[in-house]
């Protein structure tokens, strides 16, 4: 067992381990997601009957938490490894033990441990049991077992492991701060670190996020976002009545949801959002995505 | 043609059974109650089957949930069934056609002489129901119907709900020399006879051939099975290593409750905090190392501060655990610098601004979408308190301070990192800002109590901004419909009334909740409420072992004003209903009451009665009513029970004379109707006091 040297290399070890294990191995969304569990490959696959496996990275956007680069530990943009996995297998505990004895965390010297911890998305109005997962006192990965999402029940359940990439990656890597992350070989020919590619990116959008985006036009922004997805489902006064609809474009429709969840976390982190309008907020992206999981489901059981 | 019989036959026997239920770790704060749980399940179960169990040992780690039983005894029951065939020399094929059905040889047959004739008989044994088919029924059951707060389904099968993935059964009989798999079979798990030792350190799977021989595999595998012997193993190994160096240990019940649930064999491991990361407050450092890391914090004998700290650990490793103490330590480390970032950033803004600069952003924090923000909280709060300056003879210009002060560090950038440090952080930044000592105390102590445990604020300035604090939250959120019902209370409005009761008892202060409702100015339904606060009176001084009927009658008799000297006045009424005097005016006053209840009509009489055709006693008593009248009066204008007590125990042998010589339903309409009259004011008068029929009341 050899500790990977870089961060690359920890994502390059994932890969070809939940490959191994028959997960199809995709590419990140290429929507701004403030969660790997956005991605259409986990929200709306682990809605109805079909089996599904996949492992994939996905950067994750959380306005509020960048820190113009300053912060040891905490980033606007960072990157989850996502693997789901429907209907959970018996073994999923310990293939996870066994992925992270491939990135070289030997369990016999590093206390892991699963502290309960009960996952759910307001915004997706879904919910799971499980664990976030410890070593050595560092939070390393969430672990899940979906029991709703969109508001409707799961079944088969689908089991989702998430690793927080950069937090892995310091704690395997030694590292006290995520800036100093390898990101390459220290070996190779042009050796980066993290702060070599992601620096300058944290700055700007930290500023972006927290005083420079225009409110004005993000909130018109997530007004259409919401307008537009419930047209596509056919929901609500648009011309088309339900009924005349030939197909049922769910995904682009969630690719709405995507988007105003995503403005609502920029103006979130801009301050402009009272506490009492955040909540209505949260309920607005929530219906979105419960629409879409119900348009979805229905999809689904018409194909069989 | 067939006819049963059953013969019953008793036999008894001692066994041992253990059954474990292997699952992926159980939340922490769920295993105990499980615990308990599957101990009262299976002795209901038990004795519903007949069983009769020695000794019940539960356990539960966060991998098992399980229990042994010891030397079970059972009463079993043997039956023979006979089975009637065909009559004698009846056709060979009705013979064979019996034989057949039965799958048996004719050489079974017996021939037996009935009063319809005779017959051939085949005689079958049918197996009693074994120890090991009883406790698979028990058990199955007991799974199917267990009952977790939080419960799931994994993978695609629904037959069962557990609280994490259920991975395996272990069940096994002992009975004498023998072992037996009790056969379960729930969801697609089959029950097992043999189990592991902990996860990591003895993975390996192992069969037992008693229970002691599971406990002590268990042990050298490092298992603890019981919560008690791993928090009982913390404690002294952690107090061991501490005293070695030089520390000692903060008491946390609670979160020792918390670790020993995530561990099966939990490991201490000693660490000390780096000196540079020592510069902010000690409690920042405590609630930072309990809720982020859950590490018991240890305090340096030399200078009495917190310079250590325990991690447990649920692993021994062949570097004596450094490498995991290494990790810890550097979480550890970016946890108190993003503290120390935080409190550098709020001790600059303090300095520069002041903690008034709080007050502003507190307008944009919410308290409810009914009542506004935080800083309209903070306002309604100080009115109140300046409305009780007087009273307990404070400054002015102090209470103002100290109340508009109360919660501006809730927009500090600690306490919005760690909540539990509301007040805490608000009196450590007004000290720093040159506040007097009483206005940062009672910025601290302005929350207390929080628990049923916790002490409640002493000093004057504290008393009234907690009491200002907790009756605006209490009101404001009565006014909007928020009441707890059942065992629901998300307001937490029971323990905020709590607070004042408390306050107000253990201070002895003369304080009436209702003039601090009328002073809070908010227009709430007020009898609603008070009917509320003596429920929670009543609650908190039954629980304090006063007599609950006398709290009750008491409690729902008068206003709140009497609560300052409440817990007197109970001990004086139940010191004199078993006083000599007090049990005998009870019985007096009994069968006055008894009269009085079969005469619902009271009609009027002439007064000149009393002069012309009532008897001395009639006089007498009248007499003595309206002298005790005029004294119990005057003894409740002064809140003197003890001597209105008194003045009714004095009664009681006019009252008996009279009961005893006189016709009470006598013939003549207006003189019963003039004792009646009587008997009414000896009601009338004791009831102004307490009415001691309502003792009798559910």
């Amino acid at each position: 067992m050899q500790k990977p040297e870089c961060f690359q290399q920890i994502i390059l070890l994932l890969q070809n381990f939940w490959s191994d294990k028959g997960c199809v191995i995709l590419q990140p969304y290429d929507l701004e997601v403030g969660a790997g569990t956005f991605h259409p490959a986990t929200t709306l696959r682990s809605l109805g009957p079909d089996h599904w496996s996949a492992a994939y990275v996905q950067p994750c956007r959380r306005p509020s938490d960048g820190r113009y680069g300053d912060s040891p530990n905490r980033l606007q943009h960072y990157y989850q490894f996502q693997v789901v996995i429907k209907p959970s297998p018996t073994t999923l505990k310990e293939m996870y033990l066994e992925s992270l004895r491939v990135l070289g965390i030997d369990h016999r010297v590093h206390d892991i441990r699963f502290v309960e911890d009960d996952w759910e998305s307001p915004t997706l109005g879904a919910w799971g049991l499980g664990w976030e997962v410890w070593c050595d006192g560092m939070e390393i990965s969430q672990f899940t077992y979906f029991q709703q999402v969109g508001g409707h029940d799961c079944k088969p359940i689908t089991g989702e492991i998430t690793y927080g990439l950069e937090r892995l990656a310091m704690f395997i890597l030694e590292c006290n701060s995520v800036m100093d992350l390898p990101y390459n070989s220290p070996n190779s020919k042009r050796p980066l670190k993290y702060s070599d590619i992601f620096l300058e990116a944290e700055k700007q959008y930290s500023a972006w996020n927290f005083s420079e985006a225009n409110t004005e036009v993000i909130f018109r922004h997530f007004d259409d976002a919401e307008k537009m997805c419930k047209e596509i489902l056919g929901i609500g006064n648009q011309k088309r009545k339900s009924s005349e609809k030939k197909n049922n474009l769910v995904l682009p429709a969630y690719d709405q949801c995507i988007k105003a969840s995503h403005l609502f976390n920029i103006l979130d982190s801009r301050g402009v959002i009272s506490t009492a309008q955040r909540q209505v907020y949260i309920g607005r992206v929530r219906t979105l995505a419960k629409l879409c999981a119900d348009s979805y489901i229905a999809e689904v059981s018409s194909r069989v | 043609m067939e006819a049963t019989k059953y013969q019953v036959y008793e036999r008894i026997e001692l066994n041992d059974f253990i059954l474990e239920l292997v699952s992926e770790e159980i939340p922490a704060k769920m295993q105990t109650p499980a615990m308990r749980q599957l101990e009262s399940l299976t002795l209901k179960k038990v004795g519903e089957n007949g069983l009769i169990v020695q000794k019940t040992i539960p356990f539960v780690t966060p991998m098992r949930l399980g229990i042994i039983l010891e030397d079970i005894s059972t009463t079993l029951y043997e039956s023979f069934k006979e089975i009637r065939g065909p009559r004698l020399g009846a056709p060979e094929n009705a013979i064979e056609g019996f034989l057949r059905k039965n799958k048996i040889d004719r050489s079974e047959l017996q021939e037996k002489k009935t009063e319809k004739g005779d017959f051939y008989f085949y005689t079958v044994k049918v197996n009693a129901q074994s120890l090991s088919k009883t406790l698979s029924h028990i058990f199955t059951e007991i799974i199917q119907e267990f009952n977790w707060p939080k419960s799931m389904y994994w993978g695609d099968n629904y037959s069962l709900r557990w609280v994490r993935p259920l991975r395996g059964i272990m069940a096994v009989l002992f009975k004498n020399e023998s072992r037996e798999r009790v056969h379960l079979s729930i969801r697609n798990i089959e029950s097992d006879i043999v189990t592991r030792a902990h996860q990591v350190m003895h993975p390996e799977f192992f069969e037992f051939d008693s229970i002691d021989d599971y406990r002590e595999k268990m042990q050298k595998g490092k298992v603890i099975l019981h919560p008690r012997d791993r928090k009982k193993r913390v404690v002294e190994d952690g107090k061991k290593q501490a005293e070695a160096r030089g520390f000692y240990l903060v008491e946390d019940n609670k979160l020792l409750d918390e670790i020993v649930g995530l561990t099966e064999f939990p490991v201490p491991i000693l660490g000390e905090i780096p000196k540079e990361l020592l510069s902010i407050p000690e409690e920042v450092i405590i609630t930072s190392m309990r809720e982020h890391q859950k590490f018991l914090s240890l305090r340096s004998s030399a200078s009495g501060r917190v310079e250590g700290f325990l991690v447990i650990a649920d692993l021994l490793t062949h570097d004596k655990q450094k490498t995991i103490l290494s990790g810890n330590m550097r979480v550890l480390n970016s946890r108190l610098r993003d503290a120390i970032f935080f409190y550098k950033n709020d001790l600059n803004l303090v300095r520069v601004h002041g903690m008034r600069a709080w007050n502003d952003k507190l307008k944009s924090v919410r308290f409810h979408e009914k009542l506004g923000s935080q800083y309209d909280r903070v306002e309604r709060i100080v009115k109140i308190a300046m409305l009780l300056v007087e009273k307990f003879d404070l400054d002015q210009d102090e209470v103002k301070k100290a109340a508009t002060l109360i919660k501006a560090d809730l927009v500090s950038s600690l306490v919005a990192e760690f909540p539990s440090l509301q007040g805490i952080m608000g009196a450590h930044y007004a000290e720093i800002e040159g506040y007097e000592k009483v206005v940062s105390d009672a910025i601290k102590d302005h929350y207390l109590p929080v628990g049923l445990n916790d002490v409640v604020p002493k000093k004057s300035l504290s008393i009234v901004l907690a009491l200002s604090d907790k009756i605006d939250y209490l009101t404001c959120l009565w006014k909007i419909g928020i009441k707890p019902s059942g065992n629901k209370d998300p307001f937490a409005l029971r323990r905020a009334s709590l607070g004042i009761i408390r306050i107000i008892l253990e201070n002895e202060l003369d304080v009436d909740i209702d003039y601090l409702i009328v002073l809070t100015k908010v227009n709430v339904d007020i009898s609603d409420l008070q009917l509320f606060l003596k429920e929670r009176i009543i609650n908190y001084l039954t629980e304090k072992n006063y007599q609950k009927k006398v709290v009750e009658a008491v409690v729902m008799q008068y206003n709140l004003d009497l609560l300052p000297i409440l817990p007197r006045v109970i001990a004086e009424i139940t010191e004199f209903i078993s006083s000599e005097s007090g049990i005998r005016f009870l019985s007096a006053y009994k069968r006055v009451s008894n009269l009085l209840s079969s005469n619902k009509e009271l009609v009027g009489f002439k007064k000149k009665l009393f002069e012309n055709g009532a008897t001395e006693e009639d006089k007498t008593l009248h007499k003595k009513l309206k002298s005790i009248k005029e004294q119990v009066e005057e003894s409740l204008q002064h809140k003197d029970f003890k001597n209105a007590l008194l003045v009714l125990g004095s009664i009681v042998d006019t009252v008996n004379q009279f009961l005893d010589n006189v016709q009470v339903n006598c013939e003549d309409k207006e003189l019963r109707n003039l004792r009646y009259y009587l008997l009414s004011q000896i009601s009338e008068i004791t009831d102004s006091v307490i009415v001691f029929s309502a003792f009798d009341k559910k």
